[in-house]
């Protein structure tokens, strides 16, 4: 999937901002802290959750998007708004939460699924009543054409870099003696719905080339490191038979490994963002916040030039603070966020007239920052 | 004679300093900016953080302060504009960020010399034949750049010449925004078709360049430039700035 553009609006928030677009397959979001960036990248990911059949308070929403198969689809709505302290509404009771207002999926110039309410057609056939809570895309997942749009919109993945954000990556209890053999495979394990770690876990049972590959790429970052593993380990508050992945390290001069909970966040995020490179679903959309988090100076230039060249099946879509990060990445790539109340402006660097030379773009966006104190 | 070096970006520290070894063997470096004697450089490098004209308005001040360099010299990448666009820009902000220092120009019997990688040193690197891959077979990324223009037969400085950003941005070339950014992108394509062919991992990254920093990668560059006369004319610059110093300590 590739999110070509996208504008958003909470009623129930109150905020919103102008349509934005993704042309390319990385995009830096800068601003200052509380202009709405991170709100950004949640709202894409309420995309997904509508897709998967959840309801999203007051959320208004047209977001164009392109398939790995090359289609272009255009998928609109509107929930309604309730009074409440909640935003979503996952196990609420049917008749307390939000309804669809409005829902429109457009492939091409074809309207496929059209809703006012309780008035819902599907390439132009009447439906009958479904539930009102739901997205058409959730309901009609099975529907081959609209099975497409749901793929797509569930290969938006968040990767939260702000507070113990790499504890998501841990996976729960899957019986991995089914996985090793469900999926054997290079193109098997990538295509999988499989978390990263589950992934890379699986390339180094199997003995895949690209786990070598992955081993290396991460040697050239952190040249200490002569060896990874992983390894399967129970833990204590889990069942007794569940065992989970663990990754390991080996440093030059150190004689034992490091388990990953001992070793520096830095490396452990440096192993999982290689991972992703490599193990991804093709057209994968990776929103990233605060991508410098963890990250020392003798690894974010690395990863900061992986995020610019190692694009071409994956869109990023990125936050950061950091002046390195801001200044090695060009700002072409740069989409500006400031907020005035409720509505969050995003912007092209070009509409500051920014960067006539590279020295000055990183100068001019401080000041159109600090402008917005 | 004693130099003050002031590169643009990590590679270039690391790659120039490394390259200076082979083709000015009697110059050594100092590690403060008031130890050069004799046949000495000191160098400073603006790390990644783009700043190299403040970096040198900066050591004009301290060749002022310690005169003894012959030569002060910016190490630059060209990125969209001509070589005679960047040396513009080059004195223009040299220039600005002189602006509120003490010392304006530099002392008589300093020169200012700036050299220009067009459109970036990647682009040079692209330049050496030997390393190439005409035939790639695992890489289809390599396969369609080689496709729309092959560094070993075509001039890379030419590579995507034709590329100009428009005013939004919008523009890309195979994904890329900058035209420098695709230099490098098709850069690191050929290391990884290498790294696959031969089975030893070898990779390019501009914070670590192992492989182009060497001999044998500088003496293919050389070959290339004696063999296409016309081609890397920014490397040629630069060859001969060495071979004008190289006479200058002969003589």
């Amino acid at each position: 999937m590739k999110i070509i553009s996208l504008r958003l609006k909470n009623n129930f928030l109150g905020w919103d901002f102008d349509e934005i677009d993704f042309s390319s397959n990385l995009t830096l979001l800068v601003g200052v802290s509380g202009a709405g960036k991170t709100q950004i990248l949640r709202a894409i990911t309420d995309l997904r959750r509508i897709a998967n059949g959840k309801a999203i308070n007051g959320l208004e929403w047209k977001i164009k998007f392109s398939t790995v198969q090359g289609n272009e689809f255009i998928w609109e709505g509107s929930f309604d708004t309730l009074e409440s302290d909640e935003l979503t509404f996952d196990d609420k009771d049917e008749k307390e939460k939000p309804s669809l207002l409005h829902e429109k999926l457009t492939l091409h110039n074809d309207v496929l699924i059209e809703r006012h309410q309780e008035t819902i057609k599907f390439r132009d056939q009447q439906m009958p009543k479904l539930s009102s809570h739901q997205s058409m895309i959730y309901i009609l997942k099975e529907e081959s054409v609209i099975e497409q749009a749901y793929d797509a919109l569930n290969k938006i993945e968040y990767r939260d870099h702000t507070r113990n954000g790499l504890n998501v990556y841990k996976m729960s209890d899957k019986p991995l003696h089914f996985l090793t053999s469900k999926y054997k495979t290079l193109e098997s394990i990538v295509n999988s719905d499989e978390d990263i770690l589950t992934k890379l876990y699986l390339t180094y049972f199997h003995e895949l080339d690209v786990f070598d590959e992955i081993r290396s790429r991460f040697i050239d970052v952190f040249q200490q490191i002569e060896d990874i593993k992983i390894e399967l380990l129970d833990r204590d508050d889990l069942p007794k038979s569940v065992f989970i992945p663990y990754i390991f390290i080996k440093e030059n001069s150190v004689p034992k490994w490091i388990r990953e909970d001992r070793m520096s966040s830095g490396m452990l995020r440096t192993i999982i963002h290689i991972s992703e490179i490599f193990l991804s679903n093709q057209g994968s959309v990776i929103l990233i916040d605060e991508f410098e988090n963890s990250l020392g100076i003798n690894c974010i230039d690395i990863l900061t030039d992986d995020l610019i060249h190692e694009n071409k099946n994956l869109q990023f879509i990125a936050t950061s603070h950091h002046p390195y990060i801001i200044n090695n990445i060009p700002y072409e790539y740069w989409k500006i966020v400031t907020r005035k109340g409720g509505h969050i402006n995003i912007r092209n660097a070009s509409d500051y007239h920014l960067g006539k030379s590279k020295q000055e773009a990183f100068i001019q966006l401080i000041k159109i920052l600090e402008k917005q104190l | 004679m004693n130099f003050y070096f002031v590169f643009e970006g990590k590679t270039e520290a690391i790659v120039y300093k490394k390259w200076l070894s082979f083709l000015l063997p009697h110059l050594t470096e100092v590690d403060s900016f008031d130890a050069v004697t004799h046949n000495n450089y000191y160098y400073e490098s603006d790390m990644g953080v783009p700043d190299c004209y403040r970096v040198t308005a900066v050591a004009i001040q301290e060749i002022n302060e310690f005169p003894k360099y012959d030569y002060l010299v910016l190490f630059t990448d060209a990125d969209r504009l001509t070589i005679s666009e960047k040396k513009i820009e080059a004195l223009e902000q040299i220039e600005l960020n002189l602006k509120d220092k003490s010392f304006k120009y530099l002392p008589k019997n300093c020169k200012l010399e700036i050299i220009i990688q067009k459109v970036c040193i990647e682009t040079w690197f692209l330049g050496n034949r030997n390393f190439f891959v005409r035939n790639p077979q695992n890489n289809e990324i390599l396969k369609k750049y080689i496709k729309y223009f092959d560094v070993s037969q075509s001039d890379p400085e030419d590579l995507a010449s034709e590329f100009e950003q428009n005013e939004e941005n919008t523009q890309e070339i195979f994904g890329y925004k900058t035209k420098a950014l695709f230099h490098e992108g098709y850069l690191r394509e050929i290391f990884k078709e290498r790294s696959s062919a031969s089975k030893t991992h070898i990779s390019y990254h501009k914070e670590r360049p192992k492989e182009v920093q060497e001999e044998f990668y500088l003496k293919q560059l050389l070959v290339r430039i004696k063999t296409n006369l016309d081609h890397l004319q920014s490397f040629q610059e630069f060859i001969e700035f060495c071979s004008k110093i190289d006479v200058q300590e002969n003589t």
